[in-house]
């Protein structure tokens, strides 16, 4: 008797470890499908408890009107950063011109089409730096595609359903971006170092020619999930060590990724 | 088998979203609170350890629909936490816990510690090699001290929602047996 029910409690255990594992195996086909139908089943709830929690929490910080002046603001930053974007896709773009890549016909940011939408929650893991969006798959977009805003590369959006999308940000330890830096030829790839850390550069060879400053953007190679020219961060610190091949890179993400309020998808999507 | 099915849903969901929408925006050096671990432990505790890995299941699923880690992932460290505790309840390993005031106090911690750290080396084993970046420590003094606070609330809302003393009267049938 006790032996049957010890088998039977194991054999449930079994069940759900058995059912985890496959969802986990299958995130392109079956985890993904069921990932999908349940964000679109547990969103509206979640947005709807955002929508009453958020406005509290901004009077507690605040003054009365706070959230209708912050929100405003926001917008207002954005508009700034989407300028302050163009200008500096505006260098790119003379730059790759004067270059062999612009031979390349790669496509730049300025001519795709972005979808905007608004950031309706944040970082939902300890491990992982993400926010979600209000805008999915109903909008046209899709997993893979960058999302940019308040100065440059916010991150990549990661699942969709209906009508919002988890976005991976450019800080998350998940985060590997082929990058070019702004005056030289110089390419290697951003990686991220958790929230709240700066970026690292790796695969840049000993003594190439990288300066403070200096901005980082997508390279946009064959086969690069994103298009060339979104201006990624700029460079902190930038070492050569005699004992390393490599030099030690340090970036600062662009995007202002504590005021997230409107970001824009980017509907490119790689060649496949 | 719980009382009322769906009591127990809405509490899961209501945990769930709490911590998915309020508990995001508290954060305490850069890491949020993340007390979602007591549901499974909660649900061990009132239907034993199939309730514990069923439960965990499904509430680790609908804790991963808001995660970019692999779908799953969650559901696997919850429902080997939520079969353990209720293991050790339905082998009276826990039946004092009514009359001793710390022990859900120290389940709760227990969950939070052992159910971050599985959660990190499974994520690690699944690829996600991120996880090695993230504030490890932070996370860890931070989960066992939301889910120390908030054991006895949890506990009690999910044993009101399944509807019955199960560890109490489970404890004695076997201690009968």
């Amino acid at each position: 008797m006790a032996t049957r029910q010890a088998r039977r409690r194991f054999t449930v255990l079994a069940i759900a470890v058995a059912i985890s594992v496959i969802l986990i195996v299958t995130q392109s086909s079956l985890g993904g499908a069921v990932k999908s139908v349940g964000s679109t089943v547990l969103s509206p709830f979640a947005f709807v408890i955002n929508g009453v929690t958020r406005p509290i929490g901004n009077f507690l910080s605040g003054a009365l009107n706070y959230s209708s002046a912050t929100n405003e603001n926001a917008k207002l930053r954005a508009q700034v950063a989407r300028l302050r974007m163009s200008q500096a896709e505006a260098a790119y773009e003379r730059r790759q011109v004067a270059n062999v890549l612009g031979l390349q016909n790669i496509p730049f940011l300025n001519q795709l089409p972005t979808h905007t939408a608004q950031t309706t929650g944040i970082s939902q893991s300890n491990f992982s730096a993400t926010i979600t969006i209000s805008k999915g798959s109903s909008s046209g977009i899709a997993a893979g595609m960058a999302v940019v805003g308040a100065g440059g590369y916010v991150g990549q959006v990661v699942s969709t359903s209906s009508r919002s999308s988890l976005v991976r940000l450019v800080t998350d330890g998940q985060t590997r971006i082929g990058v070019t830096f702004g005056t030289t030829p110089v390419m290697g790839m951003l990686k991220g170092n958790g929230h709240g850390s700066p970026l690292a550069v790796a695969y840049v060879p000993f003594n190439s020619l990288v300066h403070i400053g200096e901005t980082v953007y997508t390279n946009g190679l064959s086969g690069s999930t994103f298009p060339a020219g979104i201006p990624v961060g700029h460079v902190i610190t930038a070492r050569s060590l005699a004992t390393a091949a490599q030099m030690q890179i340090v970036i600062a993400p662009d995007a202002n990724l504590g005021n997230l309020t409107y970001v824009n998808v980017v509907l490119w999507e790689p060649l496949k | 088998m719980p009382r009322s099915w769906l009591r127990l849903i809405i509490v899961c969901l209501l945990v769930v979203l709490a911590q998915e929408t309020v508990a995001v925006h508290m954060q305490f050096w850069g890491v949020h609170p993340e007390f979602v671990w007591l549901l499974a432990p909660s649900i061990g505790l009132a239907g034993g350890s199939e309730a514990g890995a069923v439960g965990g299941l499904f509430v680790g699923l609908s804790v991963d629909c808001f995660l970019p880690t692999p779908f799953g992932l969650s559901a696997l460290a919850m429902a080997l936490i939520g079969f353990s505790i209720g293991l050790a309840a339905e082998r009276g390993a826990l039946a004092s816990i009514r009359e001793v005031w710390w022990l859900p106090v120290g389940i709760g911690a227990s969950a939070g510690l052992v159910g971050s750290g599985l959660y990190l080396i499974l994520g690690v084993l699944f690829g996600q090699s991120g996880f090695q970046s993230a504030p490890i420590l932070a996370i860890m003094v931070n989960t066992v001290f939301w889910c120390s606070l908030l054991a006895v609330p949890v506990t009690i809302m999910v044993a009101w929602a399944w509807g019955s003393d199960q560890p109490r009267r489970r404890h004695r049938l076997h201690r009968m047996s």
